[in-house]
């Protein structure tokens, strides 16, 4: 849940919507919008967890894995990721050292930003939130299975304040995001802050992966 | 032009410029970055907003990075 915590789409899309809703409204209603876009954050990962969730759980009530063949598959697709994420998650090159753009083509990264800068209403921001979440489900859908699985260990009191706990952590960077602005701090001191952590970002992103991995791997060896 | 400007008047409500001063150096900037485009043949997206950032770090530094680096966020 942590890993997600530090995945930036969806920071990204919320600071600039967040900003160019300040422009156009008052505070109170861009306020109240961000909120829009947090609930639509949660609402996505929310579906895609209980989704994943119930999917395991069938899985498993079937015995048709959790055997060695599962766990060799997800430690490869957690180093995978967490090569993938040092290198390309965030795009490299001297042209883009000052930014913090991301994997995403080109065309995408401009389709959020037309949205983030266009949506009208709270229905068209929650919907950029779920967007904003869904835009990362190759990073996202590994940490899923893997949480499920571990959630079927733990005692069946424990399932729900997991899954709440794992929405939560999923939102703090907005929530973040939210304060600072809410505290004065505007868009280009919360971007240099961001393109002065990117590197942390890399390596943390990088390392979790890789580590998760790596104790995936050792658990099926086990 | 008008695109620009509007765009510019957003972030300046967003970054708290007033919004009085803020009319007047958006003129001023988009002014000069025309008057320095001028003799050019070819004038891309990026020479104009390379040349309006110009202008606009002359009189707010946080807009001009916005300004600059809006597109390069996600």
């Amino acid at each position: 849940m942590l890993i997600q915590g530090f995945l930036q789409t969806a920071p990204g899309v919320f600071a600039i919507f967040y900003h160019h809703a300040l422009g156009k409204t008052t505070a109170k209603k861009a306020d109240d919008q961000a909120l829009s876009f947090i609930l639509g954050t949660e609402i996505a990962t929310a579906v895609y967890f209980l989704i994943t969730y119930f999917v395991i759980t069938f899985f498993v009530a079937e015995n048709h894995f959790l055997n060695d063949t599962f766990l060799w598959v997800m430690s490869g697709i957690f180093i995978a990721l967490g090569i993938f994420t040092f290198f390309y998650y965030f795009k490299l090159g001297k042209k883009n050292k000052g930014t913090t753009k991301l994997f995403l083509t080109r065309h995408t990264a401009e389709n959020f930003l037309y949205h983030a800068t266009h949506n009208k209403n709270r229905t068209d921001t929650i919907l950029l939130g779920f967007l904003a979440t869904t835009a990362e489900f190759v990073f996202t859908l590994p940490l899923f299975i893997i949480s499920s699985v571990e959630i079927l260990n733990l005692s069946p009191r424990f399932n729900f304040i997991f899954i709440i706990a794992y929405i939560v952590v999923a939102t703090i960077p907005l929530f973040t995001i939210r304060t600072l602005f809410r505290t004065g701090h505007n868009l280009a001191e919360i971007q240099k802050l961001r393109v002065k952590k990117k590197l942390l970002f890399r390596i943390v992103l990088s390392i979790s992966y890789i580590a998760l991995g790596v104790l995936t791997f050792i658990s099926g060896v086990i | 032009m008008k695109d620009e400007a509007k765009i510019l008047k957003i972030h300046c409500k967003a970054l708290g410029i007033p919004s009085g001063s803020a009319e007047i150096f958006i003129k001023k900037s988009i002014t000069a970055a025309e008057k320095s485009l001028k003799n050019r043949k070819i004038i891309t997206k990026n020479d104009r907003v390379r040349a309006i950032t110009k202008e606009l770090k002359k009189y707010n530094k946080d807009l001009a990075y916005v300004y600059e680096n809006y597109n390069k966020i996600i």
